[in-house]
């Protein structure tokens, strides 16, 4: 067999590498006749091998030091013809040309990146949650950066090469700022006239031949206007549902990550509806929280978060491949995903930029040869995927009932192995006693399970479906006297109330957007307490679901981004975990301010519980902290840091104490459960095995991984 | 002659093969469904609902309808609700699914519905519920069948 001298040349010259751009893709193939299989891998262009080819094969031609770099197609074939039996497997795997999704490398440079764009200069501009935007060169270098919202961003895009556009939901603006970070300017109010005007909650953002393009998740539309910042016209009302993203495709459509409805939305210029793509659903083609997306040349790229890939389709709306597999190691990466939220490609289309903010870092994808990601991936064949924990959960009774992200059900626990163990045995993991709902918009069903409540008697479960703007109650058959076991029907479903329907009927509501319940809590008389996000406010609710009363932020005491609440019996007062402004407020029954918390300790104050001595435990995600304040709101005790060890969290969103007096830490980042004693010592930790193994074993601690960088 | 005996031996035992069949599948016997109205108040209480089927006992297999009934208390004044507000369903909990068509409900009279298209496509426990919408609140009486 003869080959071309070109790619002979390619192919015995290990030292190709330093012709490629920075941060390009360099295919190489190693063979294997012996198993018949072509295993693709990747190597960075500093020279240095990534993690991600450890899958290498060691065929005959790889001992040689056989390597394909940058290999025409018509050199590829010839070389394929040298090993008849590989070229099954290079056909089965579909690699026929050169395409977008091949991992590069990873950026680790940020806490919680939520936010990203590329200049047409190729520099990679990154929004993190704190407000914190930096611009990265090719090789993850940082350029510049500078502290520009105060938290809360939303959305990021660039105005040419010399400003950003950056949306901040908190604050319910749209600013731009220059590459050093002066505010420069900010969009203007849309639809100024209606009641509905101005932003809500402005995220994903695009710039387009002179216009700025944002969605607002709030209002439920698309807002366009001219670079300058003025309005010219809103689409999509009544038909988009919490969209999160915006960008335009070669065929001047804007499309929408109709994130609400599991679909994308495809707009004429004129705002007209044309078609849609996509429903809920797993399989090629369908959605779980599409988040974002980009466009370019005859394809659009979905990041399809809750699937955990980033879906690639053509201008029909058909895919064609994906790109990702789930990450099933903690902070695994390296081509494997966690949640991608956010996406961005490259001006020349060769590069794309993917954030994964539970994970904190930022994943470069390359071009490469093939139409599909390899299909063997280096992962031992043992390790079985993580179960996941939504991000609130709550217990009563002896029981803890947690939102299941991926299945959009609420999976109820028994605690009676963590709590009473057999004699002579340790604490168990809790046992899964029965799970209720699951996707769908029927009553009983979730789109987005929220918060949740557990408790009473009868055993009650509540739950803010925030995707249906509802809050579900049903009774649950479950008792701590019956043997442990799993049933399907112990469920029994009460009732509903739709936000929607309650802002039209009810004179102290009428609000111009739809209220989106985010948390729960009930009191011992029955009284519900409903924390809705949009408007900042909390609902209470009597025993027949009548608004009772209502009450939220004022001029004097303001909330920025309220996420949880929590209603302490002894004292008859309700706190309010604010994200946003970093504190806890404290108000009574009526709703009458009471005083405020953690001022000067918290960043970001996700869940509360209280101990029986009174005291407060706040739960900070962002600096993953179990913070223990007394009665007048001095700090007691501090625990926790990032990490996964036993003494470290990482992103953890609820806390929850026990009959017992036990704590309970949703360990969100780290898929786990953690249990600490009255004292504050750990004794148990539950969920994912390879998450609680750290945790269980402290010996065996590996380096905390959130402070690498590459 | 011989063939002639085969054939009537054979037609006397045909009936007997047919009735040995008809034991394993479901009848009308077997489904214990009501036959007359079965009245249940609402889960949480704020209404009372009752079923009775239309078209005969309900079994597996073959689409059948059924009649509803709700009332404020039980077999007292009807609460009066457009068909729309009105959801039928019927699911398997312990299979986690439902029916595979979709219902139709027509109002009788105040108070007084039928419901054509329901099927159960399986044996065993089938929950029947009915979600009753008055905005903002919704609220779900169910029934148990047995098939």
């Amino acid at each position: 067999m003869i080959l071309p001298t070109k790619a002979l040349a390619r192919v015995f010259h290990e030292d190709v590498p330093q012709a490629q751009q920075p941060g390009s893709w360099q295919g190489s193939v190693d063979f294997d006749p012996a198993d018949n299989a072509v295993a693709l891998s990747r190597k960075a262009t500093s020279g240095k091998s990534s993690k991600g080819a450890r899958g290498l094969r060691r065929g005959p031609l790889a001992k040689l030091g056989v390597r394909v770099h940058e290999m025409s197609g018509l050199g590829l074939v010839l070389l394929l013809a040298i090993s008849a039996p590989t070229a099954f497997a290079q056909e089965e795997s579909g690699a026929t040309s050169e395409h977008l999704g091949l991992y590069s490398r990873t950026i680790r440079k940020f806490p919680r990146p939520v936010a990203l764009s590329y200049a047409s200069d190729g520099t990679l501009w990154v929004a993190d949650h704190s407000g914190l935007v930096q611009g990265l060169d090719s090789s993850g270098g940082l350029v510049t950066s500078f502290m520009g919202p105060q938290g809360g961003v939303g959305g990021l895009a660039l105005a040419g090469n010399e400003s950003l556009w950056i949306s901040v939901p908190w604050e319910k603006a749209v600013g731009r700022y220059s590459k050093i970070g002066m505010p420069t300017g900010a969009l203007t109010s849309p639809n100024p006239d209606s009641p509905r005007g101005g932003f809500l909650e402005p995220r994903g953002i695009t710039t387009f031949k002179g216009h700025v393009c944002v969605v607002d998740a709030g209002w439920g539309r698309l807002d366009i206007f001219k670079s300058d910042g003025t309005w010219q016209k809103s689409i999509g009302e009544g038909l988009l549902k919490n969209p999160q993203d915006v960008c335009i495709d070669s065929l001047g459509r804007y499309l929408v990550a109709d994130t609400g409805n599991s679909r994308i939305c495809a707009f004429d210029v004129e705002g007209n509806l044309i078609t849609t793509f996509g429903e809920w659903g797993w399989f090629p083609g369908l959605f779980s929280d599409p988040t974002a997306i980009e466009a370019q040349g005859e394809r659009f790229y979905v990041a399809d978060r809750e699937n955990q890939r980033v879906q690639v389709f053509d201008l029909q709306g058909t895919p064609i491949y994906r790109i990702g597999m789930h990450a099933i190691l903690p902070r695994e990466g390296e081509g494997t995903l966690h949640y991608p939220t956010h996406l961005a490609l490259r001006r020349d289309g060769r590069e794309l930029a993917l954030i994964e903010p539970m994970d904190g870092r930022v994943q470069i994808f390359g071009m490469g040869l093939g139409d599909a990601p390899p299909k063997k991936i280096n992962r031992p064949t043992d390790r079985q995927p993580a179960p996941h924990y939504g991000t609130h959960w709550d217990m009563g009774a002896g029981y803890l009932a947690i939102p299941e992200p991926e299945t959009h059900s609420i999976r109820i626990y028994d605690l009676r192995n963590v709590e009473k163990p057999e004699p002579g045995q340790q604490a168990g993991t809790p046992t899964l006693v029965t799970e209720v709902g699951g996707f769908g918009t029927r009553l009983g069903r979730y789109t987005q399970p929220g918060g949740v409540f557990i408790g009473g008697d009868p055993l009650t479960l509540l739950v803010c479906d925030t995707g249906n703007g509802r809050l579900v109650e049903t009774k649950l058959a479950l008792s701590q006297e019956d043997p442990l076991g799993f049933t399907l029907v112990a469920a029994r479903v009460q009732r509903s109330l739709d936000l929607a329907a309650l802002n039209e009927t009810d004179e102290q509501l009428q609000r111009p957007w739809t209220p989106r319940p985010i948390d729960v809590e009930r009191s011992a008389d029955g009284t519900t307490f409903l924390l809705c996000d949009l408007g900042r406010e909390i609902y209470v609710l009597d025993e027949f679901w009548n608004l009772d009363a209502r009450f939220g932020a004022t001029e004097e005491h303001p909330w920025k981004h309220p996420v949880a609440i929590a209603w302490q019996e002894s004292t008859g007062r309700l706190f309010v975990c604010d994200e946003g402004l970093g504190r806890v407020h404290v108000y009574d029954r009526q709703g009458h301010w009471d005083s405020e918390l953690g001022e000067y300790f918290l960043k970001r104050p996700s869940a509360i519980s209280f101990d029986k001595q009174g005291h407060i435990l706040v739960i900070d995600r962002g600096v993953s902290t179990l913070f223990t304040f007394d009665d007048k709101g001095s700090v007691l005790r501090q625990q926790g840091h990032a990490g996964i060890d036993r003494d470290s969290f990482f992103g953890p969103t609820d806390v929850d104490v026990n009959e017992q007096g036990h704590i309970y830490v949703l360990d969100h980042g780290n898929h786990r459960g953690m249990v600490f004693d009255k004292k504050g010592e750990w004794f148990h930790a539950f969920g994912s095995r390879l998450y609680t193994k750290p945790a269980r074993l402290p010996w065996t601690i590996e380096k905390n991984d959130t402070e690498e960088s590459e | 002659m011989n063939i002639k005996y085969a054939a009537l031996l054979a037609l006397c035992l045909l009936p007997a093969c047919d009735s040995k069949q008809g034991d394993d599948v479901p009848s009308a016997q077997n489904a214990q469904a009501p036959v007359d109205w079965t009245w249940n108040q609402s889960n949480a209480g704020q209404y009372w609902a009752a079923w009775k089927p239309a078209t005969g006992p309900v079994e597996m297999g073959p689409s059948f309808a059924i009649e509803i009934k709700l009332s404020t208390t039980e077999a007292g004044a009807p609460l009066d609700l457009q068909a729309g507000q009105i959801d039928i369903q019927a699911r398997m909990p312990e299979h986690q699914h439902g029916m595979l068509q979709s219902p139709e409900i027509t109002r009788l009279s105040p108070g007084h519905y039928r419901v054509d298209g329901m099927r159960f496509h399986m044996l065993g426990y089938w929950q029947l519920q009915l979600d009753i919408s008055r905005p903002p609140l919704t609220e779900r009486a169910q029934f148990d069948i047995q098939l």
